[in-house]
C-alpha cells in the first residue's frame, strides 16, 4: 500500500518543465492526427507523474541529466533528458530550450526553423514533415504511407527487382511443366489407341 | 425412414463418388469464357492469400511470445530487430485485408452468378463457413500484437455480445456474460483471452479452414464451374493446364504486388502511432480505437442504431446467407445482381465512409 | 619459363590454329562443319545429356564472355555481394548442369555398341577435355572463390593485354594453380576447335537454338504415326525442360534472395550490447509490471479495504485512476465539498475505459463519444445505456482509523478507501 504513495517532492523542483499541448493542437489542426506526448516525451502522458519517464520516478544519476538538460537554453548542446525521446533531446539540440519555449506561439515557424535534413528514424521523411503530420518522428514505420512508399521502394529495389525477376522465372517453368504434363497425357492417349 | 433415404439421395448426388478419378476430375473438367470470367480467379486469389498468411504466419511462431508482458515487445522485436522481420510480418498483415476482401468479392460474384444452386448447395455452405472461420482468423489475430487497439478492439468487439442479454428471458440473461466468461477466460481480456486467442489463431481456426477447404474444393471439383451466365457463350477453356496456367500468372501478378506493399508500405503506418502504444491496463482508451475495417460494416451502425435493430439484422443475414440456395433457388440471375449490387453498395459506403456519417448523425 | 609458353605463346598458337585451320577446313570440306549426329542411333540418353549440356554451358560461357567484355560494368554491378553471390550461385549450378550433360555423353561414348562404332579418338579426347575444364571451372568457383573477381581483376586486363600484342605476364604470375590450369585448357580447347566436333559451335546462324530437334527416323509404313508421336514426345520433353528450367532460375533466384534473409531470420539479429541491454531492461520491466498487476489482484483477494489515493490528491476536473474488486479502472474525482466521488470508469456501454480529463463537468468514453457527468456519474449523451456505476468510498484517517463524519480542515490527512464487495 505503501508503495503508491507518490514521492510528491520531486514534483516541486523548480522551474517546472510541462508539456506544449500547443504543439499537439498544432498538429491536430494542421493534420487532423490527435497525437501524444510521446512524440517528444519519454512517456505518452508527458513529464507530469509518477510513473516510468515522468518526473516523479526519476533517480539520482537522471536528475542530474535533467538538470544538465535544462541549463541547455542555447542550441548546440547535446542534452540525454531522462524525460524526452530521442527526438525531444534532438529538439534541444537543434533549437535550444528558449526557441522551444518561444515556439509554442508560433508552432509553425519553430517547426520550420528545422533543418530539412534532420531525419532521426531515416525514413525518408524530414522529422519536420513528420513533425507537422503527427507521426513519430523516431519509428521508421510511422509515416504518411505516400511519403514512406517513395523512400522504401528506392530502398528495396534490389530484392523488388529479384523478387519480379524469380516470380517470372517460376510462372514460366510452372507453366511449362503443367503444359508437359498435358503433352504427355495426350501422348499416353495416343498409345493406348491404335493407330489409324 | 423416407427422411434417411431423402438424405442419402441427397448426399450421394453431391458426393458422386464414381467421378472421384482423374479423368473426370481433372482432364475432363472445363472452366467457361465470358464476360465474368475474372469471377473464377477469386477463389483461387483467396487461397494464394491464405498461404502467404500460412507461411508468414508460421516464420513469425519462432519469435512471438503469447503472454501479456511479452507479446508486445516480441511483435516489435519482429519489426524492428530480427532481420526481414519486418517485411514477413507485413505480408501477413496486408495478406490478412486482401484474402477478406477477395472472400467478400468471392461471396458476391458466386451469389450472383447463381453458383450455389443445386448440386452446389454444399460448396455454398462450406464456403459460408469458410467466410465465419476467415472473420475468426481476424479477430483473434488482432489481439496478438498486445497493443492499445488490439486489446481495446477486442474487449469492444466481447462487450457487444453481452448486449444481447436485454432481449434474453429471465432464465437466460446470464448467458451471453458467461459466454463472454468463457471467451475471456476470466472476468476481462487478459492473459487467458491472449492464450485462447492465440491458440485460436494457430492451431483450431488453421485446422478447421484447411479441413473446410478440402471439403470446398473436392465439392467444385466434383460439380466443374457453374456456368454462370443466363446465355452461355459456349466458349470454354481446359481446366488443366490452360484455366490453371491463367490462375497461375493472376498469382504471379497479385504476389508481386503484395510483395512490393509488403516491402514498401509498413502496414502499422495506417494507424495512428498512439493506438499502436502497449495496452495499458491502467491508462485510458486512447482516441479512435477502432475494429479492423473488414468489421465496419457492423461496426458503425452498431454506434447509430438500437441493439435489437443490429441483432435482428445480423440473424436474418445469418439466416439469409446459410440458406442461399434454397431461398433463391428460383430466382433470377437479374434480380440476384440488383440484390448483391445494394449489399455491396452497403459493404462500400460503411466501409469507406462510416466514421464521417456517424459523425455526421450524431452531430459532432 | 612455364608462363611464358603458357600465356605468351600459347594463346597466340591455339588462334592461328583455331583460325587457319578453321577456314581451311570450310573451304575444303565445308559438310563437315557439324556434329556428326548420332541421335539415329541413340536418342535416349542423348536428349538427357545434350540439351544439359547445351543449356548449361551456353550459359557458362555467356558469363565468361559477358565478364571478359566488360569487366568495368560487372566490376561495379558485382561489388553488391548479393549480385556476386546470385551470379556465382548461377554459374556454378549451370556448370553442374553442363557436367551432368557431359557424365552422360562420356557414358553413352563409352558404353553402347551402336556409339561405339562412330566414336573417334578425337571425340573422347574432346569429352576427357572438357570434363576436366568443367571439373576445373567449378573447382575455381568453390575453391577460390570468388571466380568472377579474379575474372574482372586480373584474367580480363591479361586478355586485353593479349590482344594488344603485349602479354602482360605479370597479371598471370601470380594466379592460383586451379585458374592457370583452367585458362591454359580453355586455349588447348580452343586449339583444338577445327579439329574435332567442336567445330559445330560456330556453325552460323544459331536458329537451332530455339528450332525444334531435327528428327531423323527409319522410313516405314507407320511413320506418320510415328512422326507426330515423335513430335509430341519432343514438345513434351521441351516443356519439360523448359519448365524445369524457369522453376531452376526461379528457385536460385529466390534461394539467393531469400537464403539471404532467412538465414538471418532465424538466427536472429546481432544486437550491440547495448541494445541487447535495453531490449532485457525493457523485458524485466515488463515481467515487474506484470508482477504487480498479480500483485493487485492477490491483494484484493485478500484485503477488506483497498487504497485508491490520498484525498489531497484527487482533483475536480482530472481523474486519477484505480482498479477496483472486479480489476477493471476506476476514476476518483473531488466533489464541490471536497470529498471523493469514486465511478468505474469502464463504460457501460462496450466497457472501453472512460478518459479521465474533465471538460466543462463532463468526462467522454473514446470509443463511442458517450459523455458522462462528473458531479453524479450520469448520462448525458453517446450509445451508453446508463450512467457510471459509482462506487461508494471509505475514507481513513492518518492512523487508519475509519472516518464517519469528516472534519473539513483534516480532508487533507484522509485517505481514500474501497470496501470488498462494494458493488451499487
Amino acid at each position: 500500500m505503501m508503495r503508491l504513495i507518490p514521492l510528491l517532492a520531486l514534483l516541486l523542483l523548480p522551474a517546472r518543465l510541462s508539456a506544449y499541448p500547443e504543439f499537439q493542437q498544432f498538429i491536430l489542426t494542421n493534420s487532423g492526427t490527435k497525437v501524444d506526448c510521446a512524440l517528444c516525451h519519454a512517456n505518452a502522458d508527458g513529464p507530469e507523474g509518477l510513473k516510468e519517464g515522468q518526473l516523479g520516478a526519476l533517480k539520482g544519476e537522471e536528475l542530474e541529466r535533467l538538470a544538465t538538460s535544462r541549463r541547455a537554453i542555447a542550441p548546440g548542446q547535446k542534452v540525454h533528458s531522462p524525460i524526452l525521446n530521442p527526438f525531444g533531446n534532438e529538439l534541444i539540440l537543434r533549437l535550444g530550450r528558449s526557441a522551444l519555449a518561444e515556439g509554442r506561439k508560433n508552432p509553425a515557424a519553430m517547426i520550420d526553423a528545422l533543418p530539412e535534413d534532420l531525419d532521426l528514424d531515416r525514413d525518408g521523411i524530414p522529422d519536420k514533415t513528420e513533425l507537422r503530420e503527427g507521426t513519430l518522428p523516431t519509428d521508421e514505420e510511422s509515416g504518411r504511407f505516400w511519403r514512406l512508399f517513395p523512400h522504401r521502394f528506392k530502398q528495396n529495389l534490389f530484392h523488388i527487382g529479384m523478387g519480379v525477376l524469380a516470380t517470372f522465372f517460376l510462372l514460366y517453368g510452372l507453366e511449362n511443366l503443367l503444359k508437359a504434363f498435358k503433352s504427355r497425357y495426350r501422348l499416353q492417349h495416343r498409345r493406348s489407341s491404335p493407330p489409324q | 425412414m423416407r427422411l434417411w433415404t431423402g438424405v442419402a439421395a441427397f448426399l450421394r448426388e453431391r458426393f458422386p463418388l464414381e467421378k472421384m478419378n482423374l479423368h473426370d476430375m481433372v482432364e475432363k473438367k472445363t472452366v467457361p469464357i465470358h464476360k465474368l470470367r475474372w469471377a473464377y480467379f477469386l477463389g483461387g486469389l483467396t487461397l494464394l492469400f491464405f498461404s502467404i498468411l500460412a507461411v508468414t504466419g508460421l516464420i513469425m511462431l519462432f519469435y512471438y511470445e503469447p503472454t501479456v508482458s511479452g507479446a508486445y515487445d516480441s511483435v516489435r522485436y519482429i519489426s524492428h530487430q530480427v532481420p526481414g522481420g519486418s517485411v514477413i510480418r507485413n505480408l501477413h498483415a496486408w495478406s490478412s485485408s486482401c484474402m477478406i476482401a477477395c472472400v467478400f468479392l468471392h461471396l458476391f460474384t458466386v451469389f450472383f452468378m447463381k453458383a450455389f444452386v443445386k448440386p452446389r448447395e454444399i460448396t455454398w455452405l462450406s464456403g459460408v463457413i469458410l467466410l465465419f472461420i476467415t472473420f475468426g482468423f481476424g479477430f483473434t489475430g488482432y489481439l496478438l500484437p498486445w497493443h492499445q487497439v488490439a486489446v481495446n478492439a477486442t474487449k469492444v468487439g466481447l462487450q457487444s455480445i453481452g448486449a444481447i442479454q436485454d432481449y434474453l428471458p429471465g432464465n437466460f440473461k446470464d448467458l451471453p456474460g458467461q459466454l463472454i466468461h468463457v471467451i475471456q477466460g476470466g472476468d476481462s481480456v487478459g492473459q487467458a483471452t491472449l492464450s485462447r486467442f492465440f491458440v485460436l489463431h494457430v492451431v483450431v481456426l488453421p485446422v478447421s479452414i484447411l479441413t473446410l477447404l478440402g471439403l470446398h474444393l473436392l465439392q467444385i471439383q466434383f460439380h466443374g464451374m457453374s456456368q454462370g451466365v443466363d446465355r452461355p457463350t459456349g466458349k470454354s477453356e481446359a481446366f488443366f493446364p490452360d484455366f490453371i496456367v491463367n490462375d497461375l500468372r493472376v498469382w504471379a501478378v497479385f504476389f508481386v504486388v503484395m510483395f512490393i506493399i509488403a516491402l514498401c508500405i509498413p502496414f502499422e503506418s495506417l494507424f495512428g502511432y498512439p493506438l499502436l502504444a502497449p495496452f495499458d491496463a491502467l491508462g485510458s482508451t486512447p482516441d479512435g480505437i477502432k475494429p479492423e475495417w473488414y468489421f465496419f460494416f457492423a461496426y458503425y451502425p452498431m454506434e447509430l442504431v438500437p441493439f435489437w435493430v443490429i441483432l435482428v439484422a445480423t440473424t436474418v443475414v445469418g439466416a439469409v446467407l446459410f440458406f442461399t440456395p434454397w431461398i433463391f433457388a428460383n430466382t433470377s440471375r437479374r434480380t440476384l445482381r440488383f440484390l448483391a449490387f445494394f449489399a455491396f453498395l452497403y459493404l462500400v459506403v460503411v466501409t469507406v465512409f462510416g466514421e464521417p456519417i456517424t459523425l455526421l448523425i450524431k452531430g459532432h | 619459363m612455364f608462363d611464358l609458353f603458357f600465356f605468351g605463346v600459347l594463346p597466340y598458337l591455339a588462334l592461328a590454329l583455331c583460325l587457319v585451320v578453321g577456314i581451311l577446313r570450310f573451304t575444303v570440306k565445308r559438310f563437315s562443319y557439324s556434329s556428326l549426329s548420332s541421335q539415329f542411333l541413340e536418342h535416349r540418353t542423348l536428349f538427357w545429356a545434350s540439351l544439359p549440356w547445351h543449356l548449361g554451358i551456353f550459359a557458362v560461357l555467356l558469363g565468361h564472355f559477358a565478364v571478359f567484355l566488360f569487366p568495368g560494368f560487372f566490376r561495379a554491378l558485382l561489388a553488391d555481394h548479393r549480385i556476386l553471390l546470385a551470379f556465382e550461385a548461377t554459374g556454378l549450378i549451370a556448370a553442374f548442369i553442363s557436367l551432368i550433360g557431359l557424365a552422360l555423353f562420356t557414358v553413352r561414348r563409352v558404353f553402347s555398341g551402336r556409339i561405339q562404332s562412330v566414336t573417334t579418338t578425337m571425340d573422347l579426347a574432346v569429352l576427357v577435355l572438357l570434363l576436366l575444364q568443367v571439373g576445373l571451372g567449378i573447382l575455381t568457383a568453390t575453391l577460390q572463390r570468388w571466380g568472377s573477381l579474379w575474372a574482372t581483376g586480373v584474367l580480363a586486363p591479361y586478355f586485353d593485354s593479349l590482344f594488344r600484342l603485349q602479354p602482360d605476364l605479370a597479371l598471370v604470375k601470380d594466379l592460383p594453380f586451379i585458374i592457370k590450369a583452367h585458362a591454359v585448357l580453355a586455349f588447348v580447347i580452343v586449339g583444338l576447335i577445327p579439329f574435332s566436333r567442336l567445330i559445330h559451335m560456330v556453325s552460323l546462324p544459331f536458329t537451332y537454338i530455339p528450332r525444334r530437334l531435327q528428327i531423323v527416323i527409319w522410313n516405314f509404313r507407320r511413320r506418320k504415326d510415328l512422326v507426330e508421336r515423335a513430335a509430341l514426345e519432343d514438345e513434351s520433353r521441351r516443356q519439360f525442360l523448359r519448365g524445369a528450367t524457369g522453376v531452376g532460375i526461379g528457385a536460385v533466384l529466390i534461394g539467393v534472395g531469400t537464403l539471404d534473409k532467412v538465414v538471418p531470420f532465424f538466427k536472429g539479429p546481432d544486437l550491440t550490447k547495448e541494445e541487447r541491454e535495453e531490449l532485457l531492461s525493457l523485458k524485466v520491466k515488463k515481467l515487474k509490471a506484470t508482477a504487480e498487476q498479480k500483485a493487485l489482484e492477490l491483494e484484493r483477494m485478500q484485503s477488506e479495504t483497498l487504497f485508491v489515493a490520498n484525498l489531497k490528491d484527487l482533483k475536480r476536473d482530472s481523474g486519477t485512476y484505480f482498479i477496483d474488486y472486479q480489476m477493471s479502472p476506476g476514476l476518483a474525482f473531488l466533489d464541490a465539498a471536497g470529498l471523493p466521488l469514486l465511478y468505474s470508469a469502464k463504460c457501460p456501454h462496450l466497457g472501453c475505459t472512460v478518459n479521465n480529463k474533465a471538460e466543462g463537468g463532463l468526462v467522454v468514453c473514446p470509443c463511442h463519444v458517450s459523455h458522462f457527468r462528473v458531479a453524479d456519474g450520469g448520462r448525458v449523451d453517446g450509445p451508453t445505456p446508463t450512467g457510471l456505476r459509482t462506487i461508494p468510498h471509505l475514507l481513513k484517517d492518518a492512523k487508519g482509523a475509519l472516518v464517519t463524519a469528516p472534519e473539513a480542515a483534516r480532508l487533507g490527512e484522509y485517505q481514500v478507501f474501497i470496501a470488498k464487495g462494494e458493488r451499487s
